[in-house]
C-alpha cells in the first residue's frame, strides 16, 4: 500500500509543480514594448527595454516612459482610467466604477450623489433618462442632485 | 535455478523423506521433474499476474490523483466563483413602539433648547458603502470612512474622506471608530467651486426644509423613500438644526407608510430608534436612526430589498452616521 501512496504523492507533486511553474514561466517571458517605446527603440539604436513601459539608452542617459504609463492621478478613490459613481456627495459612500467608456445603467439599489472621471480625456454625465443632471470632466468630479438612472461616459 | 540445481534440490528433499531410496543417486524420477517444472511455471505466471495487478492499481491510483489534482487546479484557476458581498451585519432592533409615538417622542426631545440651533455648512460623518468595480462586488473587509466637510457661503471649502479603523472591543460594546492617515478623497474648493444647489441657509420652517429637499432632487408628492433620500443628500451638505430635524421627521411621517423597528445600538455605540421606509420602486429600504438621547436623525442605512444586478436581497448597501465629531480623531 505504501507504494500506492508513494505513486500518488509523486504524481500530485508533479502536477502541482507543473501548475505552479506554468505562470512563472509565462511571467518570465520577454516584455513586449508598447508601440511608442518600440518606435523609439527602432529610431534610436542602443536602447535597452526595462519593461513594456520603460526603456533606457545608457550611452546618452536617455530614459523613456510610455505615454500609456503616464496618466492623470486618480480622482478621489476613482482609479486612474476609470469612471465612477458614488452614493455620497464629494466621492464618498458606495462606489460603482467602470474601466471602460460606455453608458451604464444604475441599479435601482443605488443612489448616485457624486460622479468622477479619472481619465485623461472626455467627460462623464450623470443622467435621468437622457436628461443631464451633472457632468464631470476628465480628471474631475461633480456632485449630483436628482435621481440618476444612468451614467454616460463620452470619450 | 538451473535444471541440475533443481534436480539436486528434488533429490535432497526425497532423501529427507526416505533416506533408504538409493536409486535416487541417478537423479529424481522423470514425473517429479515434470511436476517441479509445472509448479515453477505456475509460480511464474502467478508472480506476473500479481505484478500486473500491482501496476494496474498503481496506475489507477495515479490516474485518480491526476484527475483530482487537475479538477482542483481548474476549479481554483479557471472558474470564477460568484463574488460574495462583504457588507456590514444589519442592525438588530427590539421592542418597537408605534412609529407615530417614536416620532412624537423624538420631536419632544428636539424641542429642548440644548441642541443645534441653526444650520451649519459643516458635516461630520462616519460612512460606509458597497464597492462594485466593473460589475464585480468587492469582497474585501468592511472599512468605514470618516468624512468631514466644511464650506462657506462663497462656495469655497474643503472635504476629506479618511479610511477608518474600528477598535476591537472584548465586551459587547461597539468598538470605537477612529480615522487612519489614509486619505481616500480630499478636495479643496476655491471660491465658487463647491457644488450645492443653494448656498443660502435653509429656513427653519416646514416650507424651508421642503424647499431644501426639493432643491436636492425630491420629486413632487414624494414617497417616504423619496423624503429620506433627499434628506440624506441635504444632510451630507448641511448640519441641520433641531427645528429642521423636527420638520424632516414630520415630512417622513406624513408622506406614507413608516415602519417602526424598535431600539438598537448604532455602529458608533449610540442608542437609537429605527424607522424603516421603502424606496419608491421597492428595490431598497431606508432605515432612519433617531437618537434616543436628543431626537436628531443620527443615522441612515440602505438595504437591498430585492436581488438585482448581482446584489443579493437583504444586505446593507451603505450607511451614514451623522454628528460623529468624536470619530474625527
Amino acid at each position: 500500500m505504501r507504494k500506492y501512496f508513494r505513486a500518488m504523492l509523486v504524481t500530485l507533486v508533479a502536477v502541482v509543480a507543473m501548475l505552479v511553474s506554468a505562470p512563472a514561466a509565462s511571467a518570465e517571458e520577454e516584455a513586449v514594448p508598447r508601440a511608442d517605446i518600440a518606435a523609439m527603440m527602432d529610431a534610436v539604436p542602443g536602447g535597452i527595454l526595462i519593461d513594456a513601459d520603460h526603456a533606457v539608452w545608457p550611452s546618452t542617459g536617455l530614459e523613456m516612459t510610455s505615454s500609456a504609463a503616464v496618466t492623470p492621478y486618480s480622482v478621489g478613490s476613482c482609479a486612474t482610467g476609470s469612471v465612477c459613481a458614488f452614493s455620497s456627495a464629494n466621492l464618498g459612500g458606495s462606489k460603482l466604477s467602470w474601466s471602460t467608456c460606455n453608458t451604464f445603467t444604475i441599479s435601482s439599489s443605488f443612489t448616485v450623489r457624486s460622479i468622477a472621471d479619472a481619465r485623461s480625456t472626455g467627460y462623464l454625465q450623470a443622467r435621468n433618462g437622457t436628461t443631464i443632471l451633472a457632468t464631470a470632466n476628465a480628471g474631475a468630479s461633480a456632485n449630483v442632485f436628482g435621481t440618476v438612472t444612468n451614467v454616460r461616459c463620452v470619450s | 535455478m538451473s535444471p541440475d540445481q533443481e534436480d539436486a534440490r528434488i533429490t535432497r528433499r526425497l532423501r529427507e523423506i526416505d533416506p533408504a531410496r538409493t536409486s535416487l543417486d541417478d537423479g529424481p524420477p522423470e514425473f517429479l521433474r515434470a511436476l517441479a517444472t509445472r509448479l515453477e511455471r505456475e509460480r511464474t505466471v502467478a508472480r506476473q499476474r500479481r505484478t500486473r495487478r500491482r501496476w494496474r492499481i498503481g496506475w489507477a491510483v495515479s490516474l485518480a490523483s491526476v484527475i483530482v489534482a487537475v479538477a482542483v487546479a481548474l476549479s481554483l484557476n479557471l472558474t470564477v466563483p460568484p463574488a460574495e458581498a462583504s457588507t456590514p451585519t444589519p442592525l438588530t432592533f427590539s421592542a418597537p413602539a408605534p412609529a407615530q409615538e417614536v416620532i412624537g417622542d423624538a420631536i419632544a426631545r428636539l424641542s429642548r433648547d440644548d441642541g443645534v440651533s441653526a444650520p451649519e455648512r459643516s458635516v461630520r460623518m462616519v460612512a460606509w458603502g458597497i464597492v462594485v468595480e466593473d460589475g464585480v462586488i468587492d469582497d474585501g473587509p468592511v472599512i468605514p470612512q470618516v468624512v468631514s466637510l466644511d464650506w462657506k457661503a462663497d462656495l469655497s471649502g474643503h472635504s476629506r474622506i479618511l479610511k477608518a479603523r474600528t477598535e476591537s472591543n472584548p465586551g459587547n460594546e461597539v468598538g470605537r471608530v477612529l480615522p487612519t492617515d489614509t486619505v481616500l478623497s480630499e478636495q479643496m474648493f476655491a471660491v465658487g467651486e463647491f457644488s450645492v444647489p443653494s448656498a443660502e441657509a435653509p429656513a427653519q420652517t416646514e416650507a424651508g426644509v421642503r424647499e431644501l429637499l426639493t432643491s436636492v432632487g425630491m420629486p413632487p408628492d414624494p414617497t417616504p423613500g423619496d423624503v429620506v433620500q433627499a434628506a440624506v443628500t441635504a444632510m451630507e451638505l448641511w448640519t441641520l438644526s433641531d427645528t429642521q430635524h423636527t420638520e424632516l421627521l414630520k415630512m417622513i411621517e406624513t408622506s406614507g407608510k413608516v415602519e417602526s423597528l424598535g431600539r438598537s445600538m448604532d455602529r458608533l455605540g449610540r442608542e437609537v430608534l429605527g424607522l424603516r421606509v421603502h424606496t419608491a420602486d421597492g428595490a431598497a429600504t431606508e432605515t432612519v436612526l433617531i437618537s434616543a438621547a436628543n431626537g436628531r436623525i443620527v443615522g441612515q442605512e440602505r438595504m437591498s430589498a430585492i436581488s438585482a444586478d448581482g446584489i443579493p436581497a437583504g444586505i446593507v448597501i451603505d450607511y451614514r452616521m451623522w454628528d460623529a465629531e468624536k470619530e474625527q480623531g
